[in-house]
């Protein structure tokens, strides 16, 4: 059985970035979940639409792991998107390819959670920010989750970080163990 | 004369042949073998060869050679970068080994001046021992390896002055003294000590003229030539021109050729000359060792065992003493200090030239030359038995701490990249390369791109990149990745296999012809491609693309498209490339696919899914309109 679980990263330069570095090998680490690098995959932003497809079909939970840039993910991962989620597949007629999985966002912040406040410099909670993302999986069928978010990655504790990572990971064997549970009533 | 001529080479290899791969079996090493292979055929073993010293002084012509190559890899950059070393630990080495070792020869009576060449030419290494081991264990890049040629260099480059002050040590007593010594060694100095140096210092001024400006344009005639051989002839011609010039003022000839090699050290014709020289050196340095086993004088041997044996047990731990003190200055790690320390505690065949000058000189007494001789070959033939002690009992008891072991970037490491053929192609991957701060050994056979790129400040060497010896020379050991930029596809196919068989751990980046080209070079398992005409043809189809009125950005798309279904189809056909039929079929699929492709990437995005996002219509309407659309 393929896996359940496709976690994409997009980060341009991971290697500068400790946090999406370690909660990408928190993912790798974890049975039954597929890492996609979107950067390495697609160094020219030339993403493959229909190969994307494919690596979606079959899985019950899509991961998109991002820090943010300018309250939005990393141009790449809109282009996945854009590329990815096209009529008559994602949506429109015949476009039911995506109902019924889960979207679940991953998200570092450089900015501490009290700078996403009407106090803050952000001016407006992190979650105002999400709804492009709450919107797309609403409109595509999918199952919203509540994000994961990792607020002021790099002055963070090390400690903090592993805790944070432990708790992706417990995340991601949840949703894993819960798509097997559901194959198994399906098959019975 | 003729015939024992061959018989003399018959019983020499097949001694090489039988001892040395039985003795780097058992883990003792290819010197100890050939020294033991000296001792079993010479005078004092199965007596098959009784005059030894005219070999010797024949395979002598080794070390020269080695000298030579040593001078050759040695740029006046990398010797900079080594000044640390070479002052902070040659030459305290050499000043501290040879004072100790010369206060100890007075003071067992001999005369001041016999004492003090004792002690400088006791206090040089084994150049070819040492080397030899160094590259056996392959730690040369390493802290004690460069520590190591740091030493020995200085070691070298020191036999200069210490042969021109020899003369100057003449003995009152034995002035006028006529050479022992008939046939082949230094003439005994009966011109002043100034005069020598006038000549030394205007040979060694014409030799860096020559070679500056003479040498040049002779070896870009030969290279253009194209016969091989000959530039192989040159390249001996070179070593045994400079030993001879040598020879005539009376310097050691494995000095005057690490001269020459030095002076050719940064020509374009470096590696070349490298891997012409490498096989001679290396036969004739196993040569060199046998007949050092050889010329170990039992006789003397036998006659003074306990002195001998006090001498060079005394020879081997003072040097011991001294390298350990100065590896514990600069910190080594305890293995490593241990290492050097036992590598370099031996007397040198520089030792055998400078005790044989001074001789002749008349600055020491023969029976002190014969003592110091056979100590210096013991002291040769119980180096490589040390090592193996050190493997076997004490470096096993030493565990590396990681933590404190940091190499100091001291010696420049060899390039990473190495980029074999500098032209239109070589060019601008190089340059992207090189612009990241990396530095590319760049090879080129063309003398005449050579010049022409030399005139931009690139240094390109001459050299044939089919060989594995020049590559070997160019680095290939130590190289991570390896470009073959080269036009000509079968070269290209030639060498990426040599490469894949010689030195597995480099990624090849191959630049390929065409299709067929291509698949022959996935036959040989390159993975790393490009054909060297297809992105520069996609790039000129974008734009004319886009001067037939697309956008800009949907041509690129297509081009892409284009460029990721083409790579797919090439992959595809790899699978049946033997199979003619086959192929046909597949290039007809491979075209209707394409068309395909194109267009679905572009219907994706296509604006007329806009409408979709209006939720007032009707889904069946945005259906029937889509397909109105894309009859268009």
């Amino acid at each position: 059985m393929a896996n359940p679980v496709l976690f994409v990263i997009a980060h341009p330069d991971l290697g500068q970035s400790r946090a999406n570095r370690h909660f990408a090998a928190s993912a790798k680490s974890i049975e039954g979940v597929d890492v996609l690098d979107l950067y390495k995959v697609y160094p020219d932003m030339f993403v493959d639409g229909s190969h994307e497809r494919h690596r979606i079909d079959g899985k019950s939970t899509i991961v998109l792991q991002f820090p943010i840039y300018w309250y939005a993910a990393p141009g790449l991962l809109k282009e996945w998107i854009d590329r990815t989620f096209s009529y008559g597949w994602a949506y429109g007629t015949n476009g039911n390819a995506l109902k019924g999985k889960n979207l679940l966002l991953s998200i570092a912040t450089g900015s501490e959670e009290k700078a996403y406040g009407p106090e803050g410099v952000h001016h407006h909670p992190l979650d105002e920010f999400l709804l492009p993302y709450k919107q797309t999986a609403r409109f595509c069928g999918m199952n919203w989750l509540d994000p994961l978010v990792y607020y002021h990655a790099r002055a963070s504790e090390k400690d903090h970080l592993i805790a944070h990572g432990e708790k992706l990971k417990s995340r991601l064997s949840e949703l894993v163990h819960a798509a097997s549970k559901q194959e198994m009533s399906h098959g019975a | 004369m003729e015939h024992s001529f061959l018989l003399a080479c018959f019983i020499f290899l097949s001694a090489a042949v039988i001892v040395v791969p039985f003795a780097k079996a058992t883990g003792l090493g290819s010197v100890l073998g050939y020294l033991l292979a000296g001792i079993i055929i010479g005078p004092y073993g199965l007596g098959f060869v009784t005059d030894p010293e005219t070999i010797l002084h024949f395979s002598e012509f080794g070390v020269v050679m080695m000298l030579f190559l040593i001078g050759l890899e040695l740029q006046v950059r990398e010797l900079w970068s080594m000044r640390n070393k070479l002052f902070g630990l040659g030459l305290p080495q050499v000043l501290i080994t040879a004072l100790v070792l010369a206060i100890i020869g007075y003071l067992a009576s001999m005369p001041w001046q016999s004492a003090v060449i004792m002690g400088l030419g006791l206090a040089l290494s084994s150049t070819a021992i040492v080397l030899k081991i160094i590259e056996e264990r392959g730690i040369m890049a390493t802290n004690t390896g460069r520590s190591a040629f740091s030493v020995l260099l200085l070691q070298d480059i020191a036999v200069i002055p210490i042969l021109a002050i020899i003369p100057l040590l003449a003995l009152p007593e034995l002035a006028g003294h006529a050479p022992t010594d008939d046939g082949h060694g230094p003439a005994a100095a009966t011109e002043g000590g100034w005069q020598v140096a006038a000549k030394t210092a205007l040979v060694f001024a014409s030799m860096y003229l020559s070679g500056r400006y003479l040498l040049r344009p002779v070896m870009r005639f030969i290279a253009k030539s194209g016969v091989r051989e000959i530039f192989t002839a040159l390249s001996l011609l070179l070593v045994v021109a400079a030993a001879l010039l040598m020879e005539w003022i009376n310097v050691s000839a494995a000095l005057g050729a690490f001269m020459v090699g030095m002076i050719l050290a940064d020509s374009e014709y470096r590696h070349e000359l490298e891997s012409d020289i490498e096989p001679f050196k290396g036969l004739l340095l196993g040569l060199f060792f046998i007949s050092v086993g050889m010329s170990v004088e039992f006789s003397v041997l036998l006659n003074n065992p306990l002195l001998i044996a006090s001498m060079v047990a005394g020879l081997a731990l003072i040097k011991l003493i001294i390298l350990w003190g100065l590896g514990t200055i600069f910190r080594f790690h305890i293995a490593d200090r241990m290492l050097f320390a036992i590598i370099l505690a031996q007397g040198g065949e520089f030792g055998f030239v400078l005790f044989q000058f001074a001789t002749a000189s008349g600055a020491l007494l023969p029976e002190h030359a014969d003592l110091l001789n056979v100590t210096v070959a013991i002291s040769m033939v119980i180096t490589p038995i040390l090592i193996l002690i050190y493997d076997r009992l004490l470096a096993p008891k030493m565990v590396r701490d990681t933590q404190t072991e940091r190499e100091p970037d001291d010696i420049s490491v060899r390039n990473r990249v190495i980029v074999l053929g500098y032209g239109r192609f070589g060019q601008i991957v190089t340059r992207l390369i090189t612009a990241q701060g990396f530095e590319a050994t760049l090879i080129d056979h063309d003398p005449e791109q050579i010049d022409l790129v030399k005139r931009f400040d690139t240094k390109v060497f001459f050299g044939d990149a089919r060989r594995t010896d020049l590559l070997a020379a160019a680095g290939a050991h130590e190289a991570q990745i390896l470009i073959i930029a080269i036009h000509n596809p079968n070269t290209v196919t030639e060498i990426a296999a040599m490469v894949k068989k010689h030195f597995p751990h480099i990624t090849i980046l191959a630049r390929a012809r065409d299709r067929n080209h291509a698949h022959e070079l996935m036959g040989v398992g390159v993975t790393d491609f490009v054909r060297d005409t297809f992105h520069s043809g996609l790039q000129l189809g974008i734009k004319a693309l886009v001067a037939l009125g697309y956008e800009e950005h949907r041509a690129y798309r297509l081009a892409k498209t284009f460029a990721r279904h083409d790579i797919k189809m090439l992959h595809e056909a790899y699978e049946i490339k033997d199979d003619e039929e086959a192929m046909i079929g597949h290039a007809r699929t491979a075209k209707e696919l394409l068309a395909q492709v194109m267009e679905s990437d572009l219907v994706d995005l296509d604006p007329a899914n806009a409408t979709n996002w209006t939720s007032d219509k009707n889904p069946d309407d945005i259906e029937r309109e889509n397909k109105a659309r894309s009859q268009e």
